[in-house]
């Protein structure tokens, strides 16, 4: 339409030029490419969103303020200073503004607050850190006491537990002290006292504990000794107990602990028990290791054997718990070994069997098959039932 | 331990099982520390043979697991080789030592320059000489805690073993915690130092501290049993000083925080083998040596979680009428004037508990302070200086 | 405002970073970038090597085996370089001799052979030369055929 309009103006040009003859008119021709209403592409425009530095260099800010609103990390949040969400700077603590570079980070800039005027950022490496405390005393007793009772929610549910638990271990403590005063005093002869009984028996139970948890009775013996000697001497510091007295008494406490110490020991469950020498000690271990091996090992077991190996080896003065799980899986292993023959029985009526054998499939590693054979009863042991029976 | 007994009674002592030949080797035959023996014959016997598939190894504590294990195709034949080509190797080191000792003996006025070259040399040969013996793999890989730490090889495994694992635990707490800088300027470690609260009767209290635990106050109530393990270049003569402080003692009036010293120690003599500082031995014997007697921290209500930082240093020289402020601490200042080097450190943190009251009691001190638990915004005292 | 320039600070730590116009792009190749990515994917436990359930005693066997193979291995080589070493000491020696001795005969030992090709069948380097050293008249095989 346009062209045509074009054609027909040019056409007429022409044709008026051919009448005017020498006339030369330059015809420009311009169209209208601007829509008079305007388009949307063009209304893109927001207003400032009122970025950068909120506090400058130096000035003084308190936690919470903001330092810098930013559009990325433009500046990197250095000491004592916070960054939102949108990367804002804001202080964490009271001080003054430092822009700095870091060394670590020489391509970034960063701010952070000096907590004093004449302290530059960054904090030399090598140097204590610079810290505010910030917590007002309460000068006020009874607002005092009533903060310091104050308790999280975790802490005031769980005290009746705790309370509880406390009340059962003290109880079971006396009982446990009761019964090893009278053990003292009825099997072993020491020739105490009753208050040094007494003084004993809180002793070697305290030994008893730490022992259960771990540490050998000898470390356990100087531990309880040290905590004695030290509530004696604090109790002198406070005022509560003389020097001499407190010296008399430390000297009477290592005496009577000597003496002691050199004629009860600790056996592997927890019980007092006469002190063996070390040489006693392993000779008795080795003639029972020599018994079992003997006697008792590589054949088939009757249960007045099994009673007696569970005995032999069920001794706490001799072995430690651990050594007697180990001793109790070799000689009275839940099932013997196949090289153990005389448990074996090959030719076997499968139809009929007797009473006293069990059928068990093995296989043979020679010949890589498996091949049923029986198996007597007794090479079976439950040590349950040993245990319940050997008492 | 105790089929050794019997196997022992039953060989006399001497090892001679099987049919391949340490016994001809510098491994077996030496006059050797019996340290570097393996101490089980019967391990030792599973370990220089073959294991037979019926009886199992005896290292395999459990009966049934034992009997039904199965050894790795050509294990034995290819160890047999194995251990002859280390152990001609290890023989050269022994023939080296015995030149270098013999050196040492006649030129012991030559240059001292000369000397402690060879003396060096000596040093790595003496672990190079053992390091590939099995027994000793096997005695330091499974015994670690009973192996003899005055030979230099068990010391070079048990270096190895501490660098990989409780080395970088340690530095890793003392930097997060800021042990390192706000006490000493940073560390470099020499020493495993090991922590533990002897009088602790709760499984989860006893036993070695691992660094930046949270402890409660009664689980610090005395003095702790610390254990300095170093693995080179100390001699018999050793001194070493402790010190326990706290870099978080409110200190009110400045707003700001104070180091106080809670256990301070000194001239403890300590060597490779005899390296735990035991609580019972400075109570009877603390002259010259305590110069600041155990307090524990104990944190006031509010006053947020503190740090007990333990630092162990090497000493020059052995001090006595050591000056300080045990309020006002400078650590700093202090490893300076006494010329301390340190070698180690230990933390653990502490915050208010309902033990805290008895035990301050307990020690004779006045009841602590209780703060606001709203944190002011106010800023430190001399701020505007 | 800052106290230290960028410039002194990035001078002291000497960091330098080059700017460039497009995308950074890795060195490495699409198809090893692939297979990188692969095995980030995997959990770690899995890039494991399978641990070997032996007892103790075979352990300290198998370590035993591992550290005498380490130290044959180690001496071997240790061989070959001290050999290798005397090789071209003794082949320089000589050059060296000949050069004072004889410059023209150096110049000739030196002189470049443009028209004799290596043999691009051989890809190894290898410690000794072979029975038959150079093949001046190399054809390659496709040539021979035709």
């Amino acid at each position: 339409m346009l062209h045509r309009c074009q054609g027909g103006m040019q056409r007429l040009c022409e044709e008026g030029l051919k009448r005017l003859g020498s006339v030369k008119a330059i015809t420009q021709i311009r169209t209208a490419t601007k829509r008079t209403s305007g388009s949307k592409t063009n209304k893109n425009d927001s207003a400032g969103r009122r970025l950068g530095p909120k506090a400058y260099e130096g000035h003084f800010v308190n936690p919470g303020q903001i330092i810098m609103r930013q559009r990325g990390t433009v500046v990197h949040p250095g000491e004592n200073v916070g960054i939102g969400k949108d990367h804002t700077i804001f202080a964490l603590e009271p001080g003054y503004v430092r822009f700095y570079y870091n060394p670590f980070h020489p391509l970034r800039k960063y701010v952070g607050v000096a907590l004093k005027k004449s302290l530059t950022l960054p904090t030399p490496h090598f140097a204590p850190r610079i810290r505010r405390f910030g917590y007002e005393e309460i000068l006020d007793s009874s607002e005092a006491e009533k903060e310091e009772s104050r308790m999280s929610r975790k802490e005031y549910l769980q005290r009746p537990k705790l309370e509880k638990a406390r009340q059962e271990s003290e109880y079971q403590d006396e009982q446990r002290l009761n019964k090893l005063v009278e053990t003292f005093k009825e099997k072993f002869d020491l020739g105490l006292s009753e208050s040094e009984l007494n003084t004993v028996s809180d002793r070697f139970l305290k030994v008893c504990k730490l022992f259960s948890v771990g540490s050998s009775v000898e470390e356990a013996a100087n531990q309880v000794t040290s905590d004695h000697i030290l509530s004696l001497r604090l109790q002198n510091t406070n005022g509560s107990l003389s020097k001499e007295d407190m010296e008399k008494q430390v000297d009477a406490y290592l005496k009577l602990v000597n003496k002691f110490d050199g004629s009860v020991s600790v056996d592997a469950n927890g019980n007092p028990c006469e002190k063996l020498s070390f040489s006693e000690k392993q000779s008795r271990c080795n003639e029972v290791l020599k018994t079992l091996e003997e006697t008792y090992s590589n054949r088939v077991l009757s249960d007045e054997d099994k009673t007696t190996v569970y005995s032999l080896i069920n001794n706490p003065l001799l072995f430690t718990k651990e050594e007697q799980t180990t001793l109790l899986d070799k000689y009275l292993p839940p099932v013997l070994p196949i090289s153990v023959k005389d448990s074996i029985v090959e030719d076997i009526d499968l139809e009929n069997v007797p009473n006293d054998i069990n059928i068990v499939k093995l296989f043979d590693e020679s010949t890589g098959t498996i091949k049923t054979v029986g198996r007597k009863k007794q090479a079976y042991s439950d040590l349950s039932k040993i245990s319940a029976s050997s008492y | 331990m105790l089929q050794r007994n019997i196997l022992r009674q039953s060989v006399k002592g001497v090892r001679t099982f099987g049919s391949h030949g340490p016994q001809h080797g510098v491994w077996s035959n030496r006059e050797k520390p019996a340290a570097l023996k393996l101490k089980d014959e019967e391990v030792y016997r599973d370990l220089m043979n073959k294991i037979e598939p019926g009886k199992g190894p005896a290292s395999i504590k459990n009966m049934s697991q034992r009997w039904s294990y199965h050894s790795p195709l050509l294990i034995d034949e290819t160890f047999k080789v194995a251990y002859d080509l280390l152990e001609q190797e290890s023989e050269k080191c022994y023939n080296r030592i015995d030149e270098i000792k013999k050196q040492l003996e006649q030129g012991s006025s030559a240059d001292s320059s000369t000397a402690s070259r060879l003396r060096d040399e000596l040093a790595t040969l003496e672990v190079d000489a053992e390091k590939f013996n099995p027994e000793v793999l096997y005695n330091v890989e499974y015994f670690p805690e009973s192996v003899d730490r005055s030979l230099p090889v068990y010391r070079k495994y048990l270096e190895r073993k501490w660098k990989e694992y409780d080395l970088p635990v340690t530095m890793q707490r003392l930097e997060q915690l800021h042990v390192i800088p706000d006490t000493m300027p940073t560390l470099d470690p020499k020493a495993n130092v090991k922590v533990k609260f002897g009088h602790n009767t709760e499984p989860e209290l006893a036993g070695w501290i691992t660094p930046g635990r949270l402890l409660p106050s009664f689980a610090v109530s005395s003095p702790p049993t610390i254990s300095v393990q170093e693995f080179d270049g100390i001699n018999d003569k050793s001194l070493y000083s402790v010190l326990l402080v706290n870099p978080d003692t409110p200190d009110v009036p400045a707003n700001s925080f104070k180091t106080s010293l809670h256990y301070g120690l000194c001239n403890i003599s300590l060597n490779y083998v005899e390296n735990t500082i035991k609580p019972l031995d400075l109570l009877l014997n603390p002259e010259n040596r305590v110069f600041k007697e155990y307090v524990p921290l104990l944190p006031e209500k509010n006053a947020q979680v503190q740090r007990a930082c333990l630092w162990v240093f090497r000493q020059e020289k052995e001090l006595s009428n050591v000056q300080f402020s045990s309020d006002n601490f400078d650590i700093r200042a202090f490893a300076q004037e006494n010329a301390l080097t340190a070698v180690g450190a230990h933390v653990w943190r502490q915050q208010f508990d309902r033990s805290v009251n008895g035990l301050r009691e307990k020690y004779g001190l006045e009841k602590g302070r209780v703060f606001h638990r709203v944190r002011r915004p106010y800023p430190l005292a001399n701020h505007d200086d | 405002m800052f106290q230290q320039s960028r410039k002194v600070v990035i001078e002291q730590t000497g960091v330098i970073r080059d700017f460039i116009r497009h995308k950074r792009t890795s060195a490495i190749s699409p198809s090893t970038q692939r297979v990188v990515n692969q095995l980030s994917a995997i959990s770690a436990t899995r890039k494991q090597p399978k641990l070997i359930n032996l007892c103790n005693e075979d352990l300290i066997k198998h370590r035993t085996i591992t550290n005498a193979w380490k130290l044959y291995n180690r001496k071997k080589n240790e061989k070959r370089m001290a050999t290798l070493q005397k090789q071209y000491e003794s082949i320089k020696n000589a050059m060296e001799d000949l050069k004072h001795t004889s410059p023209e005969l150096y110049e000739a030992a030196n002189k470049k052979e443009t028209e004799k090709r290596f043999p691009i069948e051989m890809r190894i380097p290898t410690e000794y030369p072979p029975t038959k050293p150079w093949i001046y008249e190399y054809t390659h095989p496709s040539e021979k055929e035709k």
